[in-house]
This record gives C-alpha cells, sequence and structure tokens, in this order.
C-alpha cells in the first residue's frame, strides 16, 4: 500500500532520483527502468556488518563514519528513499544519525518509504524486498532464524521522522506497519 | 530503437583458453564478428582502444573504449577501469565506471563496484552490485525509448500467502491486507 502511494504520485516523464538502501535486485531496477531514474543501491545493512561492523559497538555515528558506511555523491538530493525494514535493525541513537544524515540529501517533497515490524520477533536480517509490479511487491529472507524485534512503537517512528510529514501509514496484516514519509522543509518541490 | 540484429550474447562465448600471447582472436559461434580475448594470466595496466569485441578474463587496470564493440568479462577477469562499449557484460569483479552505449549486463557471479550508464541496464539475481544506475535513454531514440517496456521479473520468488509472525519464506503484499 505504501508503495502504491508513493508511485501514485510519479510520472514517467520526469526524472528521480532514488535511494534503495537495500540490495540491488535485477526485479527492481527493471521496475524502475519506466521511470526516467537516476538509481543509488547502498545495502546498508550488509556493508555495514562487512564493512564497518565495529560502527555497531559505537554508541552513536557522527557524520564521517556514516560517510564512510553510507558514501553518497555530495549534492545530491533523493526523490525517494527506500529504506526498507532497515529501521528494525538498527538502533535508536544509530537510528537518529542515520535519519538526520539522509535528510541531508533529501529535499523539499522528498519520499521515504520504511516498514516497522510490530512483532515480538523478526527476521534475523533485513529483508530482501521486490517490486513486482506497482500493486504487488514479495519478500526474501535469508534464512528462517529470527530475533526479538526492536520495540519501536509508531510513536517512536514519527519522533524520529520529525522532520518528515507521514504521508501514509498501513498496518499490513502479517505485523508490519508500512510508513511514507515526506520531507517537510520549505521550498520549491523536485518534479511538478 | 534497438538494431534487430543483436549482439551475440557474451555470455555464450567460450571460455577462453590460457595462452602465451597478450591476446587471441576468436570467432564467435554465431556470426564473424571477432573479439580479442585476454587470458586469465594476462595484466594489462593502461588504456585500451580498438575496433573490435573484447573478452576479459585476465585483469586490467585503466581505461577500457570500445565504444561501438562488446565487452565482456568472465568470471575471472579482474578490472579496475572505466569501460566504455556498446553492450558490456559483467560476470567477474569490476571496479570502475560502465558506460554501455545499449546495454550493460550483470551476470550472477559479478561483484561491481560503479556507477552503471546505459539506456538498458539488467542484473541477475546474486549479482554483488553497489554504485548508481543511470538508465538514460539514447538522445535521438524519443520518448518511446525511455524505458517504457516492462522486462519480466528475473526469477521472481513463488508468491506465498503471508501468515501470523515474520513470514518464513517471501510472500506477495497486497493492497487493502
Amino acid at each position: 500500500m505504501g508503495l502504491c502511494a508513493l508511485l501514485q504520485d510519479m510520472r514517467e516523464d520526469c526524472r528521480y532520483s532514488i535511494l534503495d538502501l537495500g540490495p540491488a535486485l535485477g526485479t527492481n531496477v527493471a521496475f524502475w527502468s519506466r521511470f526516467q531514474c537516476k538509481l543509488y543501491f547502498e545495502d546498508f545493512y550488509s556493508g555495514l556488518l562487512e564493512e564497518q561492523p565495529q560502527a555497531l559497538e559505537e554508541e552513536s555515528w557522527d557524520e564521517p563514519l556514516l560517510g564512510r558506511i553510507l558514501p553518497l555523491p555530495p549534492g545530491t538530493e533523493f526523490d525517494v528513499v527506500l529504506c526498507w525494514d532497515l529501521l528494525n535493525y538498527l538502533k535508536q541513537d544509530h537510528l537518529q544519525a542515520l535519519i538526520r544524515y539522509l535528510t541531508r540529501f533529501c529535499r523539499p517533497g522528498t519520499s521515504v518509504f520504511a516498514m516497522l515490524w510490530l512483532t515480538p520477533e523478526i527476521p534475523e536480517r533485513p529483508m530482501r524486498f521486490r517490486i513486482l509490479d506497482s500493486e504487488h511487491m514479495a519478500y526474501e529472507r535469508e534464512s528462517a532464524a529470527t530475533k526479538p524485534g526492536s520495540g519501536y512503537q509508531p510513536r517512536d517512528i514519527g519522533k524520529l521522522m520529525h522532520e518528515f510529514h507521514a504521508a501514509g501509514s498501513f498496518l499490513l496484516r502479517h505485523g508490519v506497519q508500512e510508513y511514507l514519509f515526506t520531507y517537510n522543509r520549505q521550498g520549491s518541490a523536485g518534479c511538478p | 530503437m534497438w538494431k534487430k540484429s543483436e549482439p551475440e550474447e557474451p555470455v555464450n562465448h567460450p571460455q577462453p583458453q590460457p595462452q602465451p600471447v597478450t591476446s587471441a582472436r576468436t570467432a564467435t559461434p554465431s556470426a564473424s564478428r571477432e573479439r580479442a580475448v585476454i587470458g586469465p594470466s594476462i595484466e594489462i595496466k593502461g588504456d585500451m582502444v580498438g575496433g573490435e569485441d573484447l573478452h576479459i578474463e585476465g585483469r586490467v587496470e585503466g581505461k577500457i573504449d570500445l565504444r561501438r564493440n562488446n565487452v565482456s568479462i568472465g568470471k575471472n577477469g579482474r578490472v579496475q577501469a572505466d569501460i566504455y562499449g556498446r553492450v558490456i557484460s559483467v560476470e567477474g569483479e569490476v571496479q570502475g565506471n560502465l558506460h554501455g552505449d545499449e546495454q550493460i549486463i550483470l551476470k550472477q557471479s559479478s561483484t561491481v563496484r560503479g556507477n552503471l550508464t546505459a539506456p538498458r541496464v539488467s542484473l541477475e539475481d546474486g549479482s554483488n552490485f553497489k554504485g548508481s544506475i543511470d538508465m538514460t535513454p539514447k538522445q535521438d531514440a524519443g520518448k518511446s525509448a525511455l524505458g517504457l517496456e516492462t522486462r519480466a521479473p528475473a526469477a521472481a520468488p513463488k508468491p506465498q500467502p503471508p501468515s501470523g509472525g515474520p513470514p518464513a519464506g517471501s510472500a506477495v503484499s497486497r493492497p487493502g491486507v
């Protein structure tokens, strides 16, 4: 539903800049090819585990560290940021730092798509999400292993995204709350 | 918008044998196009330009500029270079920016770090890619070439109905559920 809401506002004759914080999947590349997109793939969680595992132990993340974990071209402004279920896998201080960092790459009207697990147990690692079409998405997990959920509640996400407006929030039946946020800062929008 | 005579699939080229020379020419199975092969024991540093297809199984560092030809990097290929080609296909490792005049294909075994620019880009499941993808249409291709074609999802998982708690496999989220 959140994805439907996001796509409703997208036009095929506009050029979009999209940041996907999940793994690069051919299905998703094929899907976005209908738009004149520039896609940025930064598999945040895998990159963190493989390249900066010590960062998970840090109390907080500063900008230089985030710049190493998530090296984005300076001056880039994204129209869409796909967080998928990443938020569930980071502790609150890290999340705050990440969102603050991402905000630097947002423009007025930037959409952020995220999912919050409301179940006590969550998959051990973020899942892979495939956009099959504008109304259907498939998810895959690496294994059946689970871990305790983050315990984040919708109000926590609301506080975290205080610079964003919740353009949509959808509760799915398997315990996932989908969110579509829009960056609130005053100014003119990108693609009309 | 695309030439009907598609280039030969680089992946179907026969695996090159280790060779004592830096470059060997082989004929592709289905056409008379010739291609040069950089064998697995070859290491090249510098810029490469030319007028024939190129298959790399060795190591290349520098720049590869074969804008009118196909470039393929085989499973053993390790390339640290910006690559300009017509169709670029990767099975090995590339660190650099890829500019495909027609298409870029990242095969299952590929690892690519860099930015891709081509009208069509396809990633096979299992490919490991980090960077950006710019599917800029050809300037003269007009609106119909803006990637409006929809390609079938590659090996899309079989949808399973979601159940309570974290889903065990894969599932399809439908509006309204």
